[in-house]
């Protein structure tokens, strides 16, 4: 056939699933993320301290090895609700800057480059890019979070037998629940940002000023006007209360329903941003 | 686009057998920060600074006019403006420097070559004959003018916030028969301080670093968990010099490591000569920079 022949034709071989086409787009981040040293090096610091309270249960179920070392670690550490909340503690910062080293820039490169029609050009809609960025924090800030803390949850179940797991069921759910609020705030504020500011820079530093300003603001509201509702605006706080709320433990004095508000609120602004600005053109006035 | 704009040769740089031309170095440093006091100040970028430093204002507002009321009713339990200052404000005052100032600074500072790669207009400084400390030493002196006035009035007006509930008659004596005027100057000039110490660190960290997030995230944390290091360590921070300046020493968390207060007159020499070590760092380092539009 002549080259001038030859006219458009639509594509006729397999297209992938619907439902997983929004994996296409991880699986690339990823390629180029895990190029960095210094990212992976942060992402093996992270799993550190899940590691050294797996050690913990460890330790506190081999009693032979507790003699050898003669250290009465089962009077040290108790393996209940606060330990887990202690873990997730420290994770939940491990998250936040792992979204703050990659968010900024995983919408901001393809808006800064005009990149956004050649997405949404194909079979691909915009609720499906946003899912398929939402997803490549989404997994990894799992790794950080509820995968280590369900597995030592199930390392403890394993070692204090079914009965511990059972009277504890309520800490699994919380590590899984308490996390993927916190998962969803972080990726969706790092996501909106990055789609607001083209500057990636600008963006992790709009990210480090939420976090930082939210609680200054914590602080002086609830210094200056004796309350604690000065709580609402820092949302590691909020995200603090829903999970003590959930795991049932005592939490300071705002009410968890109103930390819920505070954080739904945030995630509708974060969603009502990423719409406006995912749109294959941009009218330039 | 990418640009390679290097150090011009030798015969252009160096000055005449007499050495530097000092007249000359402080008209350029003047024209620099000219131009770029008019962007620290009024352009999108000092929104910013406005934000950070007055964002504590409208609460102060509210606090004055709830505790103007409760004056009124007898039912303040706060006796005066020595004491609302010793209070509120103080315990405000060490969060508003750990938190605003150093973002202000973090942003303000930091920009200062950032943004300008960012934009590609960095060649342009760079292709007039300016020597790049020179440069480096202008930007400096601009964005620092820029956030000490922005941080002065944000504090004093903080300051007579705290101070007006009682109305103006006592807060006069405050000021002029009390301790309250050198507590004023105090608190400017911590966050003058402030301005300079950060702004030093952040002008250093803007010139070495890309992506600037993950150092100012370190240095935050390292200025964040100061109160728990050990002593000698906490002398490596601003934050600790900075306390060492507060006129009332701000309350400790329970669980801080004591330290001696470094006295005044080693703090602000110590800042200085700190500055100064980091500008002239700052200098060399512009100095064997070469920019790459490319990899931005």
């Amino acid at each position: 056939m002549a080259v001038y022949e030859r006219s458009y034709k639509r594509y006729a071989g397999d297209l992938s699933p619907q439902w997983s086409r929004f994996s296409v787009l991880p699986r690339y981040v990823y390629q180029d993320i895990f190029r960095s040293k210094f990212f992976l090096a942060f992402l093996i610091l992270s799993l550190i301290y899940p590691l050294v309270c797996g050690a913990v249960i460890y330790l506190r179920h081999n009693a032979e090895v507790l003699e050898a070392i003669d250290v009465r670690i089962a009077e040290i550490f108790a393996i209940d609700a606060s330990f887990f909340s202690q873990l997730m503690f420290v994770q939940i910062w491990f998250a936040f800057f792992v979204a703050l080293f990659i968010g900024p820039g995983l919408v901001s490169k393809d808006l800064a480059n005009n990149g956004l029609p050649l997405y949404l050009s194909r079979p691909f809609s915009r609720a499906e890019y946003v899912m398929g960025k939402f997803s490549v924090l989404a997994i990894l800030l799992s790794l950080i979070t509820w995968v280590p803390g369900l597995v030592l949850y199930a390392l403890q179940s394993g070692y204090a037998g079914l009965s511990w797991a059972t009277s504890n069921a309520r800490i699994a759910l919380t590590i899984f629940l308490g996390s993927w609020v916190w998962i969803t705030v972080v990726s969706l504020m790092a996501l909106a940002l990055s789609a607001w500011v083209k500057w990636r820079p600008v963006a992790g530093f709009l990210m480090f000023m939420i976090l930082l300003g939210g609680g200054f603001f914590q602080v002086i509201v609830n210094g200056l006007f004796r309350t604690e509702w000065g709580d609402l605006a820092n949302l590691m706080r909020d995200v603090w209360i829903i999970w003590l709320g959930l795991i049932g433990e005592p939490g300071p004095g705002t009410p968890v329903w109103a930390a819920w508000l505070a954080v739904l609120a945030f995630v509708c602004l974060c969603i009502y941003m990423l719409n406006r600005k995912i749109r294959a053109y941009e009218v330039v006035s | 686009m990418s640009a390679a704009v290097t150090e011009p040769p030798a015969s252009l740089a160096e000055d005449s057998p007499r050495g530097i031309d000092w007249s000359l170095v402080l008209r350029q440093i003047t024209g620099i920060m000219r131009l770029e006091l008019r962007r620290n100040l009024f352009s999108r970028r000092a929104f910013a600074l406005y934000f950070l430093a007055f964002s504590p204002l409208p609460f102060f507002m509210l606090w004055a006019i709830m505790a103007r009321r409760e004056i009124t009713y007898h039912e303040f339990d706060i006796e005066g403006p020595a004491q609302a200052v010793a209070g509120p404000f103080t315990f405000t005052f060490v969060l508003y420097v750990g938190s605003m100032l150093f973002l202000s600074a973090l942003i303000t500072f930091m920009s200062l070559y950032r943004t300008e790669i960012l934009e590609r207009s960095l060649h342009y400084y760079y292709l007039t004959p300016v020597r790049r400390w020179v440069l480096v030493v202008g930007k400096y002196c601009s964005a620092l003018i820029a956030s000490c006035t922005v941080f002065a009035v944000a504090t004093a007006a903080l300051f007579f916030l705290t101070c007006i509930p009682w109305g103006f008659g006592e807060m006069n004596r405050y000021l002029f028969s009390g301790p309250g005027l050198g507590n004023l100057v105090a608190y400017l000039g911590i966050a003058v301080l402030g301005c300079v110490g950060y702004g030093a660190v952040f002008l250093l960290v803007g010139l070495f670093f890309r992506n600037a997030i993950a150092p100012a995230a370190l240095i935050w944390g390292w200025e964040a968990i100061n109160f728990l290091l050990p002593p000698l360590l906490q002398k490596i921070s601003v934050i600790h010099y900075l306390k060492a300046l507060f006129p009332i020493p701000p309350s400790e968390t329970f669980v801080a490591v004591i330290t001696n207060p470094t006295s005044p007159w080693i703090s602000v020499p110590g800042l200085l000569i700190f500055t100064a070590l980091v500008l002239a760092f700052a200098g060399w380092r512009a100095r064997h920079m070469e920019i790459s539009y490319g990899g931005e």
